[in-house]
């Protein structure tokens, strides 16, 4: 194929995945337990006063804010995913290698499950302050964890003494957290439980703007790197012989990632499985390893499988909705799994 | 009077610390046309050598000049156009070949990796001199070991440069790869004045294609000169003979040696001659002048016996070499 055609065909497919993100969302937007037509939709994000109140409730305060944390937190861990894989070129790598989510988890788990369970600590009161305080604690644990990965991402030359001291700082944090499941009450277990599966329903505005703020700054810090990631996939030493500064690329691959996996974590609490596959899937439509075209297709897809997970909880059980992650592991593990037998003209 | 070099090197050191210092007073210089083989035992620091003569690692003490520039001077992006560095490389993530070769573009990209027309035909013009033309859709993933070095060979050649920097390019392929990979380096060498630096630990190839060979021995000091040289002066036998092996001094080349085996005569002369030589040194006999047993090979094929084994009085004609071999173990074992 020459070489003006495969750019015009990657071109085309991100228009195409462009299109289908769109009208994801407009499902997203119009299907669920009230039907609302696409018209009436249209009027209502155009904040027409004529159209249906119940409708306009049900789009501003249920549906838009849930579909946007969808497509941002899908986004996110995408994007992240394949910075982590490409820097440490492991396919397993994800956006959490580096300890983020065990950071954002301990101090979830520290508010949830506060020590001793005295009702009067100043803890417990946060915790039953409920969302507001979860996502204040998830994301101090999660800036604490992103801190740490700095700290030492600064400090040694390897990739691998990074993702190596992620992984420790994970295990560390579960053992702590075990801990703390072990000391708390059945409820607040429970109540700790349930956020650990993900969830991407009543996140309030202002939060939201948050979650859009930092996953705005988080891509666009990896997609500055893109051809720093592209010499990398020959190595660290090769990168650096093309004139690729390694050192601040990797910097700014281990923060826009970190950052990307912290405020969603924070925000929806630890969702798995996108961050991982998501880059397989892109790489796989995109027959390409090149990140200036891996990057946005990888954006578009992650955003599309968070819909589609989004609508398959949604759909699957009435009024309670599946958790994200249940969704995301039953559905997608065995169709990764397909698409992995399946590929023999690329394997990692 | 000489061109004046692409690469010089004077009175380097090199190594991870003071402490640890693997050479010291490297003075050198890489002409233009010129395929120089870095030799050494492993450990003595070809590979830091050529990451220290890349710019990706400071040396010691000493200095490194491209043409009239020191290294120092110049930014990653100007040294990565005017050298380009191969290591050994174990590709991660599934790539088609023409987006590898692709990669050696990097420096002309813009901040995206976007390049140009006039990239692309340095791509092609690369894959074509590597003999891997229409190779452009293939999966790099599912390369012989030989192929996969020479996409890698013609990424490294796309970046445009003065100077080549290969690490150990010939492990890892069998023999007449090395040679077509050498022939490859030779001529992109010799067509615009350009310049490589090999390491390898191939010395049949070095001494058939180096224009000059650079020695570092184990303790830090080095020698260089051309193939021919190093044989005759005995340095390529100081180098590399160790109490299994030696060079010999006519064709430079490593053979076994043995010691304390049963001794042999042979008399003769011609190709079957020197083979009847191989084989005996290889089953741990010595060639003597004047050993009881004596072997006689006949100039050519032709006649039923071209071979007769004599110990002491009694003479057998033999038709093979297997069954010369065979015959000696039982009557004369080694």
């Amino acid at each position: 194929m020459s070489q003006r055609l495969r750019r015009d065909a990657s071109s085309f497919m991100l228009l195409l995945l462009s299109a289908m993100l769109l009208a994801l969302v407009a499902i997203s937007l119009t299907a669920g337990s009230v039907t609302i037509p696409l018209r009436d939709l249209w009027s209502i994000l155009q904040g027409t006063p004529s159209s249906d109140p119940v409708f306009q409730t049900i789009v501003w305060e249920v549906r838009l804010p849930r579909m946007l944390v969808a497509l941002l937190a899908g986004a996110a861990l995408s994007a992240a995913g394949l910075a982590m894989q490409t820097l440490f070129r492991n396919p397993l790598a994800g956006p959490y290698v580096l300890g983020v989510d065990a950071g954002a988890s301990l101090g979830v788990a520290l508010v949830t499950l506060s020590v001793g369970a005295g009702k009067e600590s100043f803890l417990a009161t946060v915790g039953l302050w409920s969302g507001m305080g979860r996502l204040l604690a998830a994301t101090i644990g999660a800036a604490g964890a992103l801190g740490v990965v700095m700290l030492v991402a600064a400090r040694v030359g390897s990739d691998l003494t990074i993702l190596i001291v992620g992984l420790l700082m994970s295990y560390f944090v579960s053992g702590l957290i075990g801990f703390l499941i072990y000391q708390a009450e059945p409820e607040s277990s429970q109540r700790y439980l349930l956020w650990t599966f993900g969830s991407f329903d009543n996140i309030p505005w202002p939060s939201l703007f948050l979650l859009a703020g930092a996953v705005l700054v988080g891509i666009s810090l990896i997609f500055l790197l893109v051809k720093g990631m592209d010499a990398l996939l020959l190595g660290e030493e090769s990168a650096e012989s093309l004139g690729i500064a390694v050192r601040s690329t990797r910097w700014g691959l281990v923060v826009g990632s970190s950052l990307l996996a912290a405020a969603v974590t924070a925000t929806c609490g630890p969702i798995g499985f996108i961050g991982v596959a998501v880059p397989h899937l892109s790489r796989w439509v995109m027959r390409s390893s090149i990140h200036r075209i891996l990057m946005p297709a990888t954006i578009l897809l992650g955003a599309m499988v968070a819909l589609i997970a989004d609508l398959i909880a949604r759909g699957s059980a009435g009024n309670t909705p599946m958790p994200i992650n249940v969704v995301t592991s039953l559905f997608g593990a065995p169709l990764l799994l397909v698409l992995v037998l399946n590929r023999r003209e690329a394997r990692w | 009077m000489l061109p004046s070099p692409l690469l010089s090197a004077r009175n380097l050191a090199i190594g991870f610390s003071p402490k640890q210092t693997l050479a010291r007073d490297l003075s050198l210089d890489l002409l233009p046309g010129e395929i120089i083989f870095l030799l050494g035992r492993n450990g003595v620091g070809k590979s830091t050598l050529l990451r220290t003569l890349a710019g990706l690692r400071a040396p010691l003490s000493g200095t490194i000049s491209y043409g009239s520039q020191e290294i120092e001077s110049l930014s990653a992006k100007a040294k990565a156009k005017y050298r380009a560095v191969l290591f050994p490389t174990q590709l991660k993530s599934p790539t088609r070949v023409r987006e590898l070769v692709s990669l050696g573009r990097l420096p002309y990209a813009d901040w995206s990796g976007q390049i140009s027309r006039h990239d692309q035909e340095e791509i092609d013009r690369s894959l074509l001199a590597v003999g891997c033309g229409d190779w452009n859709d293939r999966w790099v993933d599912q390369l012989s070991d030989g192929e996969k070095q020479r996409v890698l060979l013609a990424k490294t050649i796309a970046q445009g440069t003065s100077i080549l920097l290969l690490d150990e390019p010939t492990a890892f392929i069998d023999l007449p790869q090395r040679m077509e990979l050498a022939k490859v380096l030779k001529r992109w060498a010799r067509q615009a004045g350009r310049g490589v630096i090999l390491s390898t630990h191939d010395l049949d190839l070095a001494m058939a294609t180096a224009d000059q060979i650079w020695i570092l021995e184990s303790g830090g000091s080095w020698t260089s000169g051309i193939p021919e040289e190093l044989a005759m002066s005995g340095t390529l036998g100081r180098v590399f003979e160790s109490p299994e092996a030696t060079i010999d001094r006519a064709t430079g080349r490593l053979i076994w040696c043995q010691t304390g085996g049963p001794t042999v005569t042979v008399i003769g002369h011609g190709p079957w001659h020197d083979w009847t030589i191989r084989a005996l040194i290889r089953a741990g006999y010595q060639i003597h002048d004047r050993s009881e047993v004596v072997i006689r090979v006949g100039s050519s094929l032709e006649g039923a016996s071209p071979w007769s084994l004599s110990i002491g009085l009694q003479t057998e004609d033999i038709r093979s070499l297997a069954e010369l071999l065979r015959v000696l173990n039982q009557k004369h074992p080694a």
